[in-house]
């Protein structure tokens, strides 16, 4: 995918365009908001990173800049502070979604990787379905291989979040703020306790897996 | 009966009873002025009358001498004032006392001046009921003997019109200051509430709490309101400063740290390790992860006590937010073999808010109950209302925190001593009190014999 990174930290920017390079996306850099503006206009991008404390022209006015000129390609807002505010206002801005620094490349490559879009029609789904795993979003059911899974309402929150996201790396983060909504880091293993109930429903009774753990990094479903 | 209370707090309070006291003093002084001035009125008066009758009679002497018995006489049948006999009287008695002329049929009287009451005077006619008695002056007319006098009738009047005057006059004066002093009372009552109001929201931790302006006035209260609002602005600024300094720490921090967890990164994603570096290299990054999430939490806690997330404040029900927490926590206790359970008493309770705040220090609570328990331990949450408030619980029947300790986890990086093993920051229940703080709530850690119990009373 096309990826445009706008930030001024020398060090930061290599950081992150190093490694999407070396995940074989194509990136472009911008170390001032006002460059990034134009490149923004000029190009098509999947994806966008912004930092909030950029030179010439903030984080924040050119998320609002960019929206303000049409563009709708998401944006991941990037931030030293740890500011619940700063969130609220990045988002209210106009962007897709919020990682404060310090991170790790995996939490921003699998955000950047849900961020980009599929072609639409999604959001008329009824059935969401991965390899023989069946879920029906009006009726709530969930079948595998045509056999009725019992899932707790929570369980069918996580697993419709993994199947929405399916092949993609969501970590546990992501988990945390999609699924729960909390903001917040818990100290007890909240998300492998409910995967690893999940997966007792979704996983052990069958052949195969279809619940994956990515070490290091989090979990994907994928057939 | 509340009324009777309110009523009962007014009248305890130091400037009503300053301005009661003030009213009761001086009232005493003004009955000593007005009795002084009553006595004062009154003998003035009476001595006026009584050189008046001493001017007749020397008036008559004087007749008498230069005219002769018989003009004096005739000028007395003549006056025009003995016609009212209830007002002015005289007679005329020679020596031996018997009556040669006069408007009453006698007087039992020595001669000179003074006053008889009335029944020392014997009358012509039925007379007036008002008159008490009279004031009299007897001169020597050559052989007989003139006594002039004055009836006390009308010094009565006087003395009943005085005494009314000064009556009305001492209740309008004692009513007058009596509001003066309630009013004054009052708005002074208002200016020391309100630096009452101003210092309990200190105490709070809401260090933007001043004494409002109480208008142009420059009075004692305005002065000690000036003294409260620079000592709180002093507070203020070295509470901000220390807590600047240690954000500034963990801000400046964050960039190395970030540095350091690239790189390390950078080495993990080589692909050219072997298996035991790579081991090591992720006990690294989960050194450094921990570092970061200290530095975080520290963060966390300054933006929060800045208080700018009061302004996003809303109305938030707990009770479908604690069921999001039991949801998402009771697993996790059940996989350490303890229990968590949540009673609602009140499923309407609500606190203004911030949701996601209040979702992590409820989440605090519950994991901080859970991590510091052992298997079997069961952890109890309620949400119930109580006079003045809303009050979340959550206890457990672990090990507890000794009596001595209880407040002091509330300290960021505080740990008891069993605890340094178990994985965690210390910052925790700091986080707690930082956003019970903001919301204007209370903490409390208590014995909940045995394990311990936190209450955070949220005010209504």
């Amino acid at each position: 995918m096309r990826v445009l990174v706008v930030e001024d930290h020398a060090e930061t920017a290599e950081y992150i365009t190093s490694s999407l390079r070396a995940q074989g996306h194509a990136v472009d850099h911008c170390a001032n908001g006002r460059d990034g503006f134009l490149h923004a206009l000029d190009n098509d991008y999947d994806v966008m990173v912004f930092d909030r404390m950029l030179p010439g022209l903030d984080g924040l006015t050119l998320i609002k800049s960019v929206r303000g000129a049409g563009v709708e390609t998401p944006i991941l807002f990037l931030s030293a502070m740890d500011g619940i505010d700063d969130r609220v206002e990045g988002l209210e801005a106009g962007s897709d979604d919020y990682l404060v620094k310090p991170f790790s490349f995996q939490e921003l490559s699998a955000r950047l990787a849900a961020l980009t879009r599929r072609p639409p029609l999604k959001t008329e789904e009824t059935v969401l379905q991965v390899a023989d795993l069946e879920m029906n979003l009006i009726r709530r059911t969930v079948t595998r291989g045509g056999v009725p899974l019992d899932l707790q309402p929570r369980e069918f929150s996580l697993l419709e979040y993994l199947m929405r996201n399916a092949g993609r790396v969501l970590t546990r983060t992501m988990l945390l703020e999609s699924v729960w909504d909390f903001h917040f880091d818990p100290k007890t293993n909240v998300v492998e306790t409910h995967i690893s109930r999940l997966r007792n429903k979704v996983d052990k009774p069958f052949a195969t897996e279809l619940i994956h753990t990515v070490r290091g990094a989090g979990y994907s479903l994928h057939g | 009966m509340a009324d009777m209370a309110a009523v009962m707090r007014f009248l305890r309070s130091t400037s009503v009873r300053l301005s009661l006291r003030f009213a009761a003093l001086y009232s005493i002084v003004t009955a000593l002025i007005f009795g002084l001035t009553y006595h004062f009125a009154d003998r003035e008066i009476t001595e006026w009358v009584a050189q008046q009758l001493a001017d007749d009679a020397a008036g008559f002497a004087a007749l008498y001498e230069h005219e002769g018995p018989d003009a004096t006489l005739q000028k007395l049948n003549g006056y025009p004032g003995f016609n009212f006999e209830d007002y002015r009287i005289y007679l005329l008695q020679d020596a031996k006392g018997t009556v040669l002329a006069g408007n009453v049929a006698g007087i039992d009287w020595q001669g000179g001046s003074g006053y008889v009451p009335l029944d020392h005077v014997r009358a012509l006619h039925p007379r007036d009921d008002d008159v008490a008695g009279y004031l009299l002056h007897t001169v020597q007319l050559g052989p007989n003997r003139l006594t002039l006098g004055t009836s006390t009738y009308f010094l009565e009047e006087l003395r009943e019109v005085l005494e009314r005057g000064l009556a009305v006059g001492f209740i309008l004066l004692l009513l007058a200051g009596l509001v003066a002093g309630v009013i004054v009372g009052r708005k002074t009552e208002r200016r020391l509430a309100e630096i009452s109001g101003t210092l309990k929201s200190v105490a709070l931790g809401q260090l933007e709490a001043r004494v409002p302006a109480a208008g142009h006035e420059a009075d004692d209260l305005a002065r000690v309101a000036t003294e409260i609002n620079r000592t709180i602005n002093q507070l203020q600024h070295m509470v901000e400063s220390q807590k600047q300094i240690s954000a500034d720490i963990a801000h400046d921090l964050r960039t190395p740290m970030q540095r350091l967890r690239q790189r390390l990164d950078a080495i993990a994603q080589s692909g050219q390790l072997s298996p035991q570096s790579e081991d090591e290299l992720a006990g690294a990054i989960e050194v450094v992860d921990d570092l970061i999430d200290t530095f975080h939490g520290l963060l966390r806690i300054a933006e929060i006590e800045s208080g700018r997330r009061r302004e996003r404040f809303t109305d938030i029900a707990l009770a479908p937010l604690l069921a999001r927490l039991e949801d998402a926590y009771g697993p996790v206790a059940e996989e350490n073999g303890q229990t968590l359970r949540l009673t609602i008493t009140d499923g309407d309770a609500t606190v203004h808010g911030d949701q996601q705040l209040l979702t992590q220090m409820i989440a605090n609570l519950m994991e901080n109950a859970m991590r510091h328990s052992p298997s079997g331990t069961g952890i109890a949450v309620t949400l119930s209302r109580e006079p003045g408030g809303v009050l979340v619980k959550v206890a457990d029947n672990g090990p507890g925190i000794p009596a001595g300790e209880r407040e002091k986890v509330l300290r960021r990086f505080y740990r008891l001593e069993k605890s340094r093993t178990t994985p965690g920051n210390g910052l925790g229940l700091s986080l707690v009190k930082a956003i019970a703080d903001l919301h204007g709530a209370t903490v409390t850690l208590a014995d909940n014999a045995p394990g311990l119990r936190i209450a955070i009373r949220f005010a209504a």
